[in-house]
């Protein structure tokens, strides 16, 4: 079917036709040109009188005779066209906004929805693509998605214009906006590429369409003021005059039916239906009908309950909760006024009896674990004084509970917990997260004056969960966007995207951010065997499967739920294990000063965990948390891996796997950032003989691993989480004779500072090799011995004034004895 | 010829037919205001009346109208202490007085403004049916003032 025929199957055509006659953007413009005429004629108006009435403007009295009916005229027309500009958009809205737009509410027979109508409106004599481009929605969306608007004219008139388009099928019964982009997605590869260029996906541009759509849709609402329900929102100047008849409830509660969040339900957005129905069922029963919502500390629980609040008022709820008020009771205010047991067990009491004899109440306790506390401390016995009311048929409660203490105290308080239904609340995913401060995110526009690309708002949700593991992502979300909004006034940003985010956070946590997740990371490790291979010598094969395995888990979407690699060394002493973790920090996070060292071999007694993540007992912290508290990213080099005891491996099993772990304190520890190189000198003899052999490393790896794994050293899960398994070959003489040379460089390089050169020689680098290296020890003592000998006998003769700037070194060896003769 | 006929026949037919759909327009309008958005008043009308009436608690003053101001009131002493409970009785008299008195002040002006808020219907609906008359009159009268010489003088 052709648009222009599917158009005219709904109602919604005429109105359609209609708005295109005076459309918004028509009648926004005269409204703006008649204020600003109006504004301008009532002063010149003012001034013409006073030349008017004055004597001493005789001469331009005329002219102000001429002009006056003149003004007052073209202030009569301005009002004119004010006026009816705006009674043709309160004609229009109430056409398509009371039904249809904020509410969603279309009737079944709909064939598109408005939204979409107008899309399609605007194409109908071209195609969908270009209806999109050229629609208010679309103009908005690309604005969300931080494109320039003249990209997208551009695009606009690059693209060809399709004569007679075919409409597009829908998956569902009605056509919505969302349908048309996703067609446009997957029909106009064009158009996919116009944003892939500019690094937006399919997700991104749908989330912004519902972005948009949102605001739209809660603008509308909001600007009808005079709704009943804004109206209600204005508490009445004598209502504390007297108190009602839940005078007492009144004092420690309120009704969470005349909550914001409750009333606007175009402000919130939440997705909470599993839980409600769980409450629903727990609230249903006939005796004891009373459920305990458990979850993180923060706003999620009553989130939870508000969403249960708007079902009541739909009337989309089980019966036994229709028409019923949820009742917020703050353990808080009976603390502060319950001194003493017998005030506390009779205040609560007739609190009880006040809710059971008003009847429509359901009470909600914001904390019980709290109330419970507070009952302790007072000396009463709160859970048998109120287990008949918990038992009871006629009374429904809903009790809030944090986790950590619902499993602290309540899980072990049987009489107690067997009263409610439990009910866990999940937590939310990122893409929630994002949907949620979304909302928010309005709200901080137009107090702040900024405005959020959408890749900003996503990227607050993950950053929430990746950068801050403790406590409801949510919540942290919501507090950052509040913290991000201020801080961008500071630094004159007023468009705030994904770079202003990332920059702000670097800011807050000192985590470099953009080295770690930028574009550049790409170049880093595209050529991550070339920038490790100048450093570390005769391992390609080993750098090659670092390099892989890197690459494999950075590839994609990163998973913020794993520290960013970690690697399992194995080899003899002194082949490069450490040089590549230092190698790696230098890459990743711009210094050899971002690796830091934990000598495992350190931690094998009993105390081990203690030492590394503190000690409850002793209030001792730990010093792996203190590292990765005070750096929260960088290379962390495990040495002698195999050496610490079981307990400690099963600490390292979670970080791996979890990107996180709990100090003694219970509080949690961010290594998500970190890349973890663990070595290991097992098998390091196997790993010689093999090569004797001249096989190559990779031939015996699996041999090698079981090996280890039947040794008992690691565990199969624990090798398994290493995002690779390396293996570091002893070096032969060619490759100790580079690396003779690479240390000799270094050398010169810190003489020619000071004015000296040294010339390398062959016959220098061998003299190095043989007396600096040995099997056990592999390339270690190279450095030492270039120390001891070399750099010795230079800062000898500096001292004695032989050698002095503007010097040459040549070296001379004899008889396997190195002395230098000076140039 | 009979090509140019054509033309020109279409230029007036859609001229002719953009000026219908104005018209139409124009027409769907009046039906609307004077119609559904008249009942859309009436509505709006009623929330504000509810409004005015909850602002100044009205109700709530009314069935409250004898009890203590605050509720500050003494309660009596178990047996029979002829002077205290005198003195308690006269207390919260006197908070019950005080209490009155202020209600009666506080209703007063809350009927007041009511009042005034049901005597400004007519009035609104009055300016709500003249209205698009009104527009085409400031328009029209608008015009003639810009471009006449005579009228002010």
């Amino acid at each position: 079917m052709e648009i222009r025929d599917y158009l005219k199957q709904s109602s919604l055509y005429n109105v359609l036709a209609e708005e295109s006659l005076f459309s918004e953007r028509a009648r926004t413009r005269i409204i703006k040109i008649s204020n600003t005429i109006i504004i301008c004629i009532f002063f010149i108006l003012i001034v013409l009188f006073f030349i008017e009435s004055s004597a001493k403007f005789k001469d331009y009295q005329n002219m102000a005779a001429f002009l006056v009916p003149r003004m007052v005229g073209l202030l009569f027309v301005s009002s004119g066209c004010w006026i009816f500009s705006k009674l043709m958009g309160f004609y229009l809205s109430s056409k398509y906004y009371f039904e249809r737009v904020a509410k969603n509410n279309y009737s079944k027979d709909e064939v598109y929805t408005f939204s979409a109508g107008r899309i399609l409106y605007a194409g109908r004599k071209t195609d969908i693509l270009h209806g999109f481009l050229n629609s208010e929605i679309g103009r908005l969306v690309f604005l969300r998605l931080g494109v320039s608007e003249r990209d997208v004219s551009d695009f606009y008139d690059s693209e060809p214009v399709i004569k007679e388009e075919v409409m597009p099928k829908t998956e569902g019964d009605m056509m919505k906006i969302e349908d048309l982009v996703s067609y446009l997605y997957s029909a106009k590869p064009n158009f996919v590429k116009f944003l892939n260029e500019r690094g937006i996906s399919d997700k991104e541009l749908s989330g912004a369409v519902d972005w948009v759509i949102y605001e739209i849709e809660s603008r509308e609402y909001l600007s009808e003021w005079w709704r009943p329900e804004f109206l209600s929102r204005i508490k009445g100047i004598a209502d504390d005059w007297s108190f009602g008849k839940t005078f007492l409830l009144d004092k420690y509660s309120r009704n969470l039916m005349k909550d914001f969040e409750v009333i606007s339900e175009s402000f919130v957005i939440s997705n909470r239906d599993t839980e409600i129905s769980q409450i629903e069922n727990a609230l249903s029963k006939t005796v004891g009908s009373n459920a305990m919502l458990v979850g993180e500390p923060g706003q999620e629980k009553i989130q939870v309950i508000w969403s249960m609040c708007r079902n009541i008022k739909k009337g989309n709820i089980a019966a036994a909760l229709s028409n019923k008020k949820p009742i917020l009771l703050s353990v808080s205010s009976i603390a502060s006024v319950c001194k003493d047991k017998d005030t506390f067990e009779d205040q609560i009491q007739r609190i009880f009896y006040e809710v059971i004899k008003a009847g429509n109440i359901i009470l909600v306790i914001d904390n019980i674990t709290q109330l419970l506390k507070l009952a302790e401390s007072l000396g009463s016995d709160f859970t048998n004084i109120m287990d008949p009311f918990f038992a009871s048929s006629v009374i429904q409660v809903v009790a809030l509970a944090n986790t950590a203490d619902f499993h602290q105290f309540i899980e072990s308080n049987k009489s107690l917990i067997n009263r409610f239904e439990t009910v866990f609340v999940r937590p939310l995913s990122d893409d929630e997260v994002a949907r949620i401060i979304s909302g928010s995110a309005l709200l901080s526009e137009r107090q702040y004056e900024i405005f959020y690309t959408y890749q900003a708002i996503q990227e607050l949700a993950d950053s929430a969960g990746y950068y801050f593991p403790d406590g409801v992502s949510s919540d942290k979300a919501e507090s950052l966007l509040n913290e991000i909004a201020p801080w961008a006034k500071r630094q004159n940003i007023f468009l705030i995207d994904k770079d202003a985010v990332l920059k702000f956070i670097e800011q807050k946590t000192n985590i470099p951010t953009s080295r770690i997740v930028s574009a550049t990371e790409k170049d880093k490790l595209l050529n991550l065997e070339k920038v490790l291979g100048q450093r570390v010598i005769g391992q390609d094969d080993a750098i090659l499967s670092i390099s892989n395995a890197l690459r494999r888990a950075r590839s994609g979407v990163r998973n913020p739920n794993k520290p960013i690699g970690s690697f399992l060394f194995f080899g003899p002493t002194g082949v490069g294990k450490t040089e590549t973790a230092k190698a790696l920090a230098e890459v990743f996070f711009g210094g050899e000063k971002d690796m830091m060292r934990l000598d495992m071999s350190e931690y094998q007694t009993d105390d081990a965990m203690e030492k590394l993540i503190g000690s409850f007992a002793s209030g001792k912290p730990g010093i792996f948390s203190d590292m990765l508290r005070e750096k929260q990213y960088g290379v962390v080099l495990l040495d002698e891996f195999e050496k610490t005891n079981k307990e400690v491996l099963n600490l390292f099993l979670q970080i791996l796997d979890e990107g996180f772990f709990s100090d003694m304190m219970g509080q949690k520890v961010n290594a998500r950032n970190i890349i973890f190189i663990a070595t290991s000198n097992a098998g390091a003899e196997k790993i010689f003989e093999m090569v004797k052999e001249g096989k190559n490393p990779k031939d015996f790896q699996e041999d090698l691993i079981s090996e280890i794994v039947s040794k008992g050293l690691f565990k199969p899960e624990l090798i398994n989480r290493f995002d690779g398994t390396i293996i570091f070959k002893p070096l032969n003489k060619e490759d100790l004779a580079k690396v003779g040379k690479l240390m000799l460089q270094k050398l010169s390089k810190r003489l020619i500072e000071k004015g000296i050169t040294l010339n390398i020689t062959d016959e220098l680098i061998n003299f190095v090799v043989v007396n600096g290296t040995n099997d056990a020890f592999g390339a270690r003592p190279m450095n030492r011995f270039i120390q001891d000998t070399i750099e010795g006998k230079i800062a000898t003769a500096m001292i004695s004034g032989e050698l002095n700037t503007g010097n040459n070194i040549d070296p001379i060896i004899e008889n396997n004895n190195f002395s230098i003769k000076v140039g | 010829m009979n090509e140019l006929k054509v033309t020109i026949f279409k230029r007036k037919s859609n001229w002719y037919n953009g000026c219908m759909r104005y018209l139409s327009v124009l027409l769907g309008y009046l039906k609307w205001h004077y119609g559904k958005a008249l009942f859309t008043t009436f509505a709006l009308w009623r929330n504000f009346s509810v409004f005015v009436f909850n602002f100044f608690s009205i109700k709530s003053l009314a069935s409250n109208f004898f009890t203590p101001w605050k509720r500050l009131a003494e309660t009596y002493p178990k047996g029979i202490h002829l002077q205290e409970d005198l003195e308690i009785f006269l207390v919260n008299t006197m908070m019950r007085f005080v209490g009155m008195v202020l209600r009666t002040i506080m209703l007063a002006i809350g009927l007041f403004c009511y009042f005034i808020f049901l005597l400004s219907m007519p009035f609104f609906l009055i300016v709500w049916l003249l209205l698009p008359p009104f527009i085409l009159l400031l328009i029209v009268f608008g015009l003639i003032l810009i471009f006449s010489n005579s009228i002010w003088k």
